[in-house]
């Protein structure tokens, strides 16, 4: 049946009755899109459902296979193809995840936009390059668009966490501020942008050994724009 | 008594840290941090620490510091625990 791979897990979708079309769904989901006829879990398509939610459902599902084994930020991820060093920009849900991976995701290969996977002994990444939620123009409503579509380039075979970066967007903020976070104020940060933190063993001490290992620098910024370079100079540099 | 309450993860960094209940991720300050450090322990002892390591407190300060604590569910505060221990 069809299902998508990501995360370190796959679901089935079953799309009988909702009025998605099957084509479609694996154009947009070509990245993650898989053939498995006895997945652990399915994710039903409601009768008239949009893609986005149905996409939201997706993500929930494979968010919920992984619980107490991976640490499972609300990220943005892209990485280096040759070396497979990856930068995962954490923000809540809304402030500009997905507008900087359209960026950077033309010069270094898309993992997510959404939720970053993490196998905490190892800080190997588990890609999950969903289509990408973007609004065609500002002020229109957001749709989902595929990777392919947008030029994003694919993520390469082995990835790793390499920087951590906590984003804020605001509109009154002139100039992009880059400011390396001490221990504390990271983990208060990355905290409440997981999904089920209190599942892992020790999951504080874990995060604070991520900073130790990596720092974590918060990015305010208002236009995403302003902030590519510097964010693509994160993996470039040795 | 004073006990810990449901705690994930408590992490000290200095003489600050971050405590994790199943609700949210909270960072408490020296003194939230000792007693956190503390418990389980009678209101005595844990007041007795607390003079030692910062001074004698405004009147009031300890026992408001507890109920914080305790509304966030980091301790829990058993029936008796603001009692002077009994001189028999």
């Amino acid at each position: 049946m069809l299902a998508v791979h990501g995360l370190d897990a796959t679901v089935g979708v079953d799309l009988e009755g909702s009025g998605l079309e099957r084509d479609e769904f694996v154009r947009l989901w070509g990245r993650c899109h898989v053939e498995d006829d006895q997945p652990a879990s399915v994710v039903e398509a409601k009768p008239g459902e949009s893609m986005e939610l149905l996409t939201q459902s997706i993500t929930r599902g494979l968010v919920t296979a992984n619980i107490g084994r991976l640490l499972m930020l609300h990220a943005g991820c892209v990485a280096d193809p040759k070396s497979g060093r990856a930068l995962a920009y954490v923000a809540p849900g809304g402030t500009g995840k997905s507008t900087l991976t359209r960026q950077l995701g033309r010069r270094f290969g898309y993992v997510t936009d959404e939720t970053v996977g993490i196998e905490p002994d190892t800080l190997r990444i588990h890609p999950y390059p969903k289509p990408v939620t973007l609004a065609a123009s500002p002020g229109e409503e957001k749709i989902e668009n595929s990777p392919d579509d947008l030029g994003l380039l694919p993520a390469p075979e082995s990835v790793h966490l390499h920087r951590l970066v906590v984003l804020r967007r605001s509109a009154t903020v002139t100039e992009p501020t880059f400011t390396d976070l001490d221990l504390l104020d990271a983990v208060g940060m990355l905290a409440p942008e997981t999904s089920s933190l209190a599942q892992l063993a020790k999951p504080l001490h874990l995060l604070a050994q991520i900073h130790e290992r990596l720092g974590c620098t918060l990015v305010e910024y208002s236009e995403s724009a302003d902030v590519v370079e510097w964010c693509l100079a994160q993996l470039e540099a040795p | 008594m004073i006990r810990p309450g449901e705690i994930v993860d408590f992490y000290v960094h200095g003489d600050e840290s971050l405590v994790l209940t199943g609700r949210q991720c909270l960072r408490l300050a020296p003194i939230a941090t000792l007693i956190m450090q503390l418990i389980p322990c009678s209101r005595a002892e844990l007041e007795a620490a607390l003079v030692e390591q910062f001074g004698e407190p405004p009147a009031g300060e300890l026992d408001s510091q507890l109920e914080a604590l305790a509304e966030h569910g980091l301790l829990t505060l058993d029936a008796d625990w603001g009692q002077a221990p009994s001189h028999s």
